[in-house]
């Protein structure tokens, strides 16, 4: 734990091989296609950042309308849209000059394809790999490989046989039973799970007289998914051993702490980068540690899981 | 940031502005600041973004060239026909000059138009260069004649006014006009030159850009310029802000994300 001053609220983290500055992460496939915007997101304040999910080949992407904003909320069918991993190489060059925390995410249709994503990530000087279990709209990908426990221990398995650096699962909400992925991930040797991707979601415009995306169906995040992931956090909690990182509808610093009291180690943002923009990364440091002071919280440590029944 | 806003609009009238080029006016009552822009989803085909050139009581006009399918299907809708709009978006033009010179580039003049209107009914009239490969394809230029400013004709092909590019004549009439401030869209090889010599004489300015547009509202990242989303900080940016922006005038982002030289 790096040290604190005395009265001031301690919000770093020693995570997997990782030193991060605070616990916020900026959540994969927003602004994290470039060096350049990816860069923006950890000088705003970011502990780490999360690209794109990278494939083996270039992706253009679903037709547009890929966003749709729901009042409390956002839907998106971007399609995985990628430059592949080939052509990535230039931005992860640019970042490795940097002292940017960069974790990798990657998508593939078999375990093979994930462990050659995740070499390459690895040479580009990733800091940890994220495995991309859940994405709900690209067909053959994502959900659709992620949502049984037997195919999810394949691939991490996999993986985690062929990188040295920490491999994180990321798991997808869209199922009955989100603890049997958590165990198989772990089981298998991923380093912590990320909980949730989107959640599959549609919108009709009555006028129109068509699915507002052209996907049809997309996935829902935002303030909207923040009880469904709150709820995935706190069941995975209660099974497994390795950290967890949370995700969905994370805004504020008190949304942080729900999420945290729930049982995650570190959180991701995604939407809300879009709804206050790229400084939210120092706003929810404030707001955690305003919290913390408040409440007399020392370390995150003290306030993970107290929800859970002794 | 503020919730978008969605609204769905019939067409209500198509008038040619150029060879390959329509004006279409939607009933709606979406307020545009000049230089902002609206993504349009033409239902079955693709959304896709435009600049506002009329905004008027009621009514949005766009003015559109055919480029590929959704710019087509655009253009081949028929009155009565429903789109649906996202925005306004992004960051408009900044309304100081007191002598303000446009410098249009075939339908780049879109947006400048909407500029001029609102200049000219703040009772503000300047001087409108417009260029365009040849006389066919000149856009717009009878409603900036209308609104009461100078406009100055240059074709590459020589068929209608000065024979060369609007940069070409822009260097040229810098020397006889008395102007505050230029703002300029257009091809980006074009934007370049005019910024170049806008800054020979110290003219401040802005110009409009275009990236490839998925969401159109700051989080897919697939309109970025360096470090800035031309959806979000732009499209219109400073000259001053495009001279620290290294991909300006250089390269562009593909569907997949991949950077390309501009040709
Ligand atoms: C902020 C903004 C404002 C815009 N305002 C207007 C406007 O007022 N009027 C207007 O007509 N267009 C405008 N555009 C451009 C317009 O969005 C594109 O022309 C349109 O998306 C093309 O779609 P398409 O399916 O018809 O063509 P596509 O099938 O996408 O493209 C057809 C061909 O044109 C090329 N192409 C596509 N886009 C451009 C471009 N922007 N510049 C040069 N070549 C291109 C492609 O490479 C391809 O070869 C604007 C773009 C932006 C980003
Ligand atoms: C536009 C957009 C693109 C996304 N792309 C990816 C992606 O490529 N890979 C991935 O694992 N998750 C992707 N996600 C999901 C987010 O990383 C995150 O799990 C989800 O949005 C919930 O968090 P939020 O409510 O903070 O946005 C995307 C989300 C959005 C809104
Ligand atoms: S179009 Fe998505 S960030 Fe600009």
């Amino acid at each position: 734990m790096p040290n604190a001053k005395q009265g001031e609220p301690d919000i770093g983290l020693d995570f997997l091989d990782m030193k991060l500055n605070n616990p916020f992460i900026l959540a994969s496939g927003i602004l994290g296609e470039t060096a350049d915007l990816l860069l923006s997101a950890f000088k705003a304040g970011a502990g780490a950042v999360v690209t794109k999910s990278i494939g083996l080949e270039p992706r253009d992407g679903h037709r547009n309308p890929t966003i749709y904003s729901t009042p409390d909320g956002m839907m998106n069918a971007m399609g995985l849209p990628n430059p592949g991993i080939e052509d990535f190489k230039r931005e992860m060059d640019v970042l490795r000059k940097t002292d940017a925390v960069v974790i990798g995410s990657v998508f593939a249709s078999k375990p093979n394809g994930f462990s050659i994503l995740a070499k390459k990530m690895q040479d580009y000087g990733a800091a940890a790999v994220e495995l991309n279990l859940s994405c709900p709209h690209a067909r053959g990908y994502g959900t659709e490989i992620g949502s049984t426990p037997a195919s999810v221990r394949r691939i991490v398995k996999s993986v985690a046989g062929s990188v040295s650096i920490p491999v994180l699962a990321k798991l997808t909400p869209n199922t009955s039973d989100i603890c049997s992925l958590g165990l198989a991930a772990q089981e298998a040797g991923a380093k912590a799970v990320v909980a949730i991707n989107t959640v599959k979601a549609m919108r009709i415009d009555p006028l129109i007289k068509r699915p507002v995306l052209a996907n049809r169906y997309g996935g829902l995040s935002g303030s909207a998914v923040k009880p469904i992931g709150i709820r995935c956090v706190y069941e995975l909690f209660e099974v497994l051993t390795i950290p967890i990182i949370g995700v969905g509808g994370i805004a504020t610093g008190l949304d942080a702490v729900e999420y945290i009291m729930a049982g995650a180690t570190a959180l991701q943002i995604g939407t809300a980068v879009q709804t206050r923009g790229v400084k939210v990364f120092s706003y929810l440091q404030d707001e955690l540690k305003e919290f913390m002071r408040k409440e007399n919280y020392g370390h995150l440590s003290e306030m993970r899981g107290i929800v859970h029944e002794p | 940031m503020s919730p978008e806003t969605v609204s769905v609009s019939r067409l209500i009238q198509k008038k040619n502005a150029a060879k390959d080029c329509f004006s279409l006016f939607f009933e709606s009552q979406i307020q545009s600041s000049p230089g902002q822009f609206l993504m349009i989803w033409i239902p079955g085909v693709d959304e896709i973004p435009m600049s506002v050139s009329h905004c008027r009581n009621g009514t949005i006009g766009l003015t559109v060239k055919v480029l590929g399918e959704a710019t087509e299907a655009l253009c081949n809708l028929e009155e009565g026909d429903r789109v649906r709009f996202r925005g306004p978006f992004g960051q408009g033009f900044k309304l100081e000059a007191k002598r303000p010179v446009l410098v249009a580039g075939g339908v780049g003049s879109a947006p400048l138009l909407l500029l001029a209107s609102t200049y000219s009914s703040m009772g503000v009239k300047g001087d409108a260069i417009i260029g365009a490969k040849s006389k066919d394809e000149l856009t717009l230029i009878q409603e900036f004649e209308n609104l009461g400013w100078n406009v100055y004709i240059a074709t590459d092909d020589g068929s209608n006014g000065f024979k060369g590019t609007a940069s070409d004549l822009l260097e040229k009439k810098l020397k006889v006009l008395t102007l505050d401030f230029l703002y300029t869209c257009g091809p980006e090889k074009m934007l370049f030159e005019v910024i170049r010599i806008a800054e020979s004489v110290n003219l401040p300015g802005q110009a409009a850009l275009e990236r490839l547009m998925k969401c159109g509202i700051g989080i897919c990242g697939s309109c970025a310029i360096n470090q800035k989303l031309v959806c979000r900080d732009g499209p219109v940016f400073d000259f001053k802000e495009l001279r620290k922006i290294s991909e300006f005038g250089k390269a562009k982002r593909d569907a997949a994300g991949r950077l390309r030289p501009s040709v």
